[in-house]
């Protein structure tokens, strides 16, 4: 099966259906994804500037990581489960979508950028790097429903 | 000038930079609230993350107080008449209300080692308020009325 047969099956799904046609199925899961960015981005931005070392200056900025570390994966969790709902409902469009691929290149860096962090000395560059791939992806996001 | 906000990429662009600043100024707040509620954040109370993310939350609130007009003015029309909109203003003077008396007299006081007994509720009210207030902006794409051209 090709990618686009693919996203012509997950877009036909029952739980597709249900967000792409229902009256209140794409604001609800639009309004949580939403709502999960503002924390997810609460929580990146607690751990990048503290390791910016521009709030909570201290000997320990790894410590910020692991202060919300367990709200920074329910906020992911809960963007990513969104995510992949809005996706669902309309597989063959995103994929089709520029802005969309744009979006999940600068996520792929994202996680990347993540894993050469966590081996690396250079935890100030990595931070300001995640910052700005972030504002990417906001970016990005809009971008979807242009281009 | 509000026809080329409307009509040109600069719509999106803004809009992307007011998502933006809803993510500074409300994830910053929320992160005041889940400290005030217990969860995370253990190592400071919620005085000192609130003061440590305060230029960042009015950082947040100036840029969406920046954009969110710009947006409004470049579509007169449309605003006024989507009941999501009208909604969202409302919560946002409650949300903007309670933050600057309840939320900011609870937060000061949190510095005392157990904390105000209503600092739960309050941010529980706070968190339900912004989070209403960020809902509300979404849901502004699926209730237009008259649909912009």
């Amino acid at each position: 099966m090709s990618i686009p047969e693919l996203c012509d099956r997950i877009q036909d799904a029952w739980i597709s259906q249900v967000i792409s046609t229902t009256t209140w199925g794409y604001p609800i899961v639009g309004a949580l994804h939403v709502l999960a960015m503002a924390v997810c981005g609460g929580t990146v931005l607690y751990t990048d500037l503290s390791a910016l070392g521009i709030v909570f200056r201290g000997p320990d900025a790894g410590a910020a990581a692991r202060d919300v570390r367990g709200l920074k994966a329910a906020g992911l969790v809960m963007v990513l489960g969104t995510g992949a709902l809005l996706f669902a409902s309309g597989a063959v469009y995103y994929y089709g979508s520029v802005g969309f691929r744009v979006k999940m290149a600068l996520l792929a860096l994202i996680l990347l950028n993540a894993i050469a962090d966590s081996r690396s000395r250079y935890a100030r560059l990595h931070a300001g790097i995640s910052l700005a791939l972030w504002a990417g992806v906001v970016f990005a996001s809009r971008a979807i429903a242009f281009f | 000038m509000a026809d080329f906000i409307r009509q040109s990429l600069w719509f999106p662009v803004i809009q992307s930079v007011h998502m933006i600043g809803l993510t500074l100024l409300v994830g910053t707040v929320s992160l005041v609230d889940f400290r005030l509620l217990g969860i995370g954040m253990r190592r400071h109370t919620a005085a000192e993350v609130a003061s440590a993310l305060a230029a960042w939350t009015w950082a947040g609130l100036l840029t969406v107080a920046v954009t969110g007009p710009l947006m409004f003015w470049s579509d007169l029309t449309r605003y006024p008449h989507n009941p999501a909109f009208l909604a969202k203003m409302v919560l946002l003077a409650m949300a903007l209300a309670g933050h600057l008396t309840l939320h900011r007299r609870v937060v000061a006081e949190s510095s005392r080692k157990d904390g105000p007994a209503g600092g739960r509720l309050a941010a529980a009210l706070s968190l339900v308020l912004w989070s209403s207030v960020v809902v509300a902006a979404r849901l502004i794409a699926d209730f237009d009325v008259i649909r912009p051209d």
